[in-house]
């Protein structure tokens, strides 16, 4: 059996034909959770995260205590009123949450880092219109050498687990963008290897009971071996040293070497740093309990 | 405990201001960015700090004055807020639903209040103030800086009694900004000024008000009697202390004290710990005291000084003695 998380949207028939597979369901609305959750349930499939993508800010979010066992990665538009968030953060603390937050506003940069002082899992997503890098450098610093205890933030320790000093390291499954871990499916069943083929209509089955298949596919394979493009257009990222943790995710986008170069490699260089303080420190030594 | 400022503005223009140097100095634009919030935060936390003071300019004039106060509530500091009383009436508002609640040790206000007769006062600000006396006077402490022998603090066993305010007045002496004009009590006036407060014991003892020393009073000025009345009545053990206050600037930089606001200014970010911070302007305070032991010429041979029971007066005093001369003394001395 195929062992592909599947992201698909919340459609009952169509979760109802993914019986015994681990799934990431998508939905626009927090009112829908129990629902899904039931129905993720009868259907006797796993859930392997709910992905709630939603304008409305955390602050106005009416999360629940009793959903704490519920693993959701949350794609808002921002923190919303301060107050608000605060009276709400014993509720988020609870869950098993992360917060993802566009760089296409200037505010999240801030309220990205509030949330991990605070104790809340958060992600940065990398948006289309606009990146600061110099920002998001100060925060990959804030997320590594920060003096406080704070949470993490994705995709920064993602690397920094993962991280292979001799090699290339894909932080694409954070966003659910790695088919080596997530197949998409659309709401009849048919299967993409990204978002983008989904949302341009490139499936690779028509199926989703051809999954077994998949790895067998020569898209499947070529979509692996995508990478070495870069090396035979020979230009841009093929001579940048942060290309290795990038892997070139932003040389088909309009922000193509506006300062990603700089950041990722300064980013590579982090990562190390912070691989060998963590290194340092004594293992802990856990003692027998009577 | 160093003070942050998160604005460098202010409503008012006190004539004694001891903070008018380094405003004059500093952008009003310039305030304190989130990010260097919780690096503080961060910071003190890393130290064992719980407690978290916060000033101007007047801090309520920060865009995010009520949300960052409240995140540091979060982070479980006690916050202390010096302000002017002058807010604006969205962001007492605001206030008042946030923190109305909380308990005195968690937040507290200390509102340094000028005498109406004999500190020009424009009527909306006074009102402005007394707006914030009736909302917040419970939490707030009232402070006052004598920067002239003729004060009166009528007015402020008023207040007190007016808005309940906290039963403590934290008085400070007005002390001179190196390079930069201020009113501030000379040290011949320092005698008068002493006994003029304590020609108030009669009305503390009435109304039950405690009288706080601020830094830089020298203890010799104080007569065994007024001494003992202190000890008595307050059973607060008293340092007559000069030593690095430390406040941090919006934007990290950091001094020792207002007074000596353009002195051997830094960065926090070139310290690892608070306790950096403290040894770096200890040493500097340690230096000047070494070159000069106090404000008076008796200091340097006085018992009580020598035992540390008294600091010398304010620091700022006694670099005023060497700073025009030829520099022969330690480099760190000097502006």
């Amino acid at each position: 059996m195929s062992s592909h998380f599947l992201v698909c949207p919340f459609e009952e028939t169509l979760i109802q034909r993914l019986r015994g597979r681990s799934i990431v369901p998508v939905i626009k609305s927090i009112e829908d959770v129990p629902k899904v959750v039931s129905t993720v349930d009868e259907a006797g499939a796993h859930l392997h995260c709910l992905r709630i993508c939603t304008k409305a800010p955390l602050s106005t979010l009416p999360f629940k205590e009793e959903w704490k066992h519920i693993p959701i990665a949350l794609y808002t538009s921002g923190l919303g009123r301060f107050p608000e968030f605060i009276s709400r953060l014993p509720v988020f603390r609870q869950l098993n949450l992360r917060v993802y937050l566009s760089t296409d506003s200037d505010e999240n940069y801030t309220s990205i880092r509030i949330l991990s002082s605070l104790g809340i899992e958060t992600a940065v997503l990398f948006g289309r219109e606009k990146i600061d890098w110099e920002r998001l450098n100060d925060l990959v610093s804030y997320a590594f050498f920060a003096q406080g205890p704070h949470a993490g933030i994705a995709p920064f320790h993602y690397l920094f687990t993962r991280y292979d000093k001799n090699g290339r390291t894909d932080f694409g499954a954070v966003y659910f963008d790695d088919p080596r871990t997530y197949l998409h499916l659309d709401k009849e069943g048919k299967v993409a290897l990204s978002r983008e083929d989904l949302e341009a209509g490139h499936f690779l089955f028509e199926d989703v009971g051809m999954i077994e298949q998949v790895e067998k596919h020569e898209k499947y394979q070529d979509l692996l071996e995508r990478w070495r493009e870069v090396f035979l257009r020979g230009f841009g990222c093929a001579s940048c040293p942060g290309w290795r943790i990038c892997l070139g995710k932003f040389s088909r986008t309009p922000l193509d070497g506006q300062g990603c170069r700089g950041f990722f490699t300064e980013m590579m260089d982090k990562v190390e740093k912070f691989q060998e303080i963590n290194r340092q420190r004594t293992e802990q030594k856990i003692l027998w309990q009577p | 405990m160093p003070n942050v400022l998160l604005t460098q503005s202010c409503v008012r223009s006190c004539p004694y201001c001891f903070a008018k140097k380094h405003m004059s100095e500093s952008s009003p634009d310039d305030v304190m960015s989130w990010e260097n919030l919780i690096y503080l935060a961060d910071f003190f936390q890393a130290a064992g700090e719980r407690r978290f003071p916060i000033l101007g300019g007047e801090p309520s004039l920060h865009p995010h004055f009520n949300d960052m106060i409240v995140y540091l509530l979060e982070r479980n500091f006690d916050i202390h807020v010096f302000t002017s009383g002058v807010m604006a009436d969205r962001v007492m508002d605001e206030a008042a639903s946030l923190f109305n609640h909380l308990p005195f040790e968690r937040l507290s206000f200390i509102c340094n209040l000028n005498d109406p007769t004999k500190t020009r006062t424009p009527l909306a600000e006074l009102e402005s103030i007394k707006r914030f006396l009736k909302i917040f006077g419970g939490r707030t402490v009232p402070g006052f800086n004598i920067y002239r022998k003729d004060f009166e603090l009528e007015f402020l066993f008023h207040y007190i009694n007016e808005f309940g305010m906290h039963r403590n007045i934290r008085l400070g002496l007005a002390h001179p900004i190196v390079n930069k004009k201020n009113l501030f009590i000379s040290l011949q006036d320092i005698d008068t000024v002493i006994d003029r407060l304590f020609s108030y014991i009669p009305m503390f003892e009435r109304l039950r008000v405690k009288p706080g020393l601020d830094c830089g009073f020298p203890m010799c000025r104080f007569k065994d009697d007024q001494l003992a009345w202190l000890f008595r009545f307050t059973g607060a053990k008293y340092d007559f202390g000069c030593g690095p206050v430390v406040d941090i600037g919006p934007d990290m930089t950091v001094w020792p004290c207002f007074p000596l606001s353009s002195f051997q200014k830094r960065s926090v970010f070139e310290f690892n710990t608070l306790k950096e911070i403290y040894d770096f302007y200890g040493d500097i305070h340690e230096k000047i005291k070494v070159e000069a032991g106090g404000i008076f010429p008796e200091c340097d041979s006085c018992v009580f000084r020598e035992e540390r029971l008294c600091k010398g007066g304010c620091v700022a005093h006694s670099l005023a003695h060497f700073q025009d001369e030829v520099r022969l003394r330690f480099p760190e001395v000097y502006l």
